[in-house]
């Protein structure tokens, strides 16, 4: 019992570990085109303070299940500017604290995406990572507190917010439904 | 005494000094002084209307520059919320084209979403 006990607790700390961005965070220097988001918990409660009129509200109930934004988009001038392989072990190392599964994982020889969801201790999503690496653009995305894609595509056209277009997120009206993770590769 | 004498005993009379009364200068005075006391402001209590009326003007200033400086920073936010819209928009777009061209019509993002808001 004692054995189980040191075991859980040495684990806790993996599922509960912070996202360490230093690897991308370097990589700003290098890049042609830089795009980063910094938002906890503190900048999201301002949300609340928008009009209501212009999509505030609903943006201020979101923001309420937040947590935290972060972004790191990169465009580089050439190839070879990034390590790939480090970046694939960013994203390996994130899912193997086990609180992380891949949702997607596109493998290309020159690049790879992969879009991650972390589930609460509720059973519910309540992280959702992209990770997007090709030649000369590196993209990760965390959101946590969401899991839902769609609750971001109901954002969209609120408080001049764009639309999310991509994945028929964005067209979603039927209930939702709970479904086995799916891994294509 | 004729009529004339009589008329200028009668003038001198009416121009006699009469002394006053002792301690009517005394009463004028303390009724001119109690009179001017109540019609004025105590002068403390005219600086602390003062100080009370300077003090919630610039109360209302700071909270007027302080809802500004929150609207500001939400509308920050705001945009950097659309900005994180754009990207995650332009990547999974990309994603799925990539899954398209290997025959997977659509990133099962949807199956991610069981929770409702």
């Amino acid at each position: 019992m004692a054995r189980v006990l040191i075991l859980v607790a040495a684990l806790v700390p993996l599922f509960g570990q912070p996202i360490d961005y230093s690897l991308f965070d370097k990589l700003a220097e290098k890049a042609k085109e830089s795009a980063v988001v910094n938002l906890g918990p503190e900048q999201l409660t301002l949300l609340a303070g928008l009009q209501p009129k212009e999509g505030g509200k609903e943006l201020a109930e979101l923001a309420r299940t937040l947590k935290g934004i972060q972004v790191r988009s990169f465009e580089f001038d050439a190839p070879g500017l990034y390590d790939p392989a480090a970046v694939r072990a960013f994203g390996e190392k994130i899912k193997a604290g086990g609180a992380w599964n891949a949702l997607v994982s596109v493998k290309e020889k020159d690049g790879f995406t992969e879009i991650l969801i972390r589930k609460g201790a509720d059973g519910k999503a309540d992280g959702l990572l992209i990770l997007a690496a090709e030649p000369k653009e590196l993209t990760l995305v965390h959101i946590d507190g969401v899991g839902d894609l769609a609750a971001l595509a109901r954002l969209g056209g609120l408080a001049g917010i764009p639309q999310l277009a991509a994945t028929g997120a964005a067209k979603k009206k039927e209930a939702p439904r709970k479904a086995p993770e799916k891994q294509e590769e | 005494m004729n009529g004339m004498e009589k008329f200028e005993h009668e003038l001198r009379e009416s121009f006699r000094r009469v002394e006053p009364p002792q301690g009517l200068e005394r009463r004028i005075l303390e009724r001119a002084g109690v009179s001017r006391r109540r019609g004025r402001m105590p002068r403390w209590m005219a600086a602390a209307a003062s100080i009370a009326i300077a003090g919630g003007g610039l109360l209302g200033v700071m909270r007027w520059h302080e809802q500004q400086m929150r609207l500001r920073q939400a509308e920050q936010v705001r945009q950097q919320i659309a900005l994180t819209v754009e990207i995650t928009s332009r990547t999974l777009a990309r994603a799925e084209g990539r899954l398209r061209s290997i025959g997977v019509k659509q990133i099962p993002v949807q199956e991610a979403s069981w929770r409702e808001y």
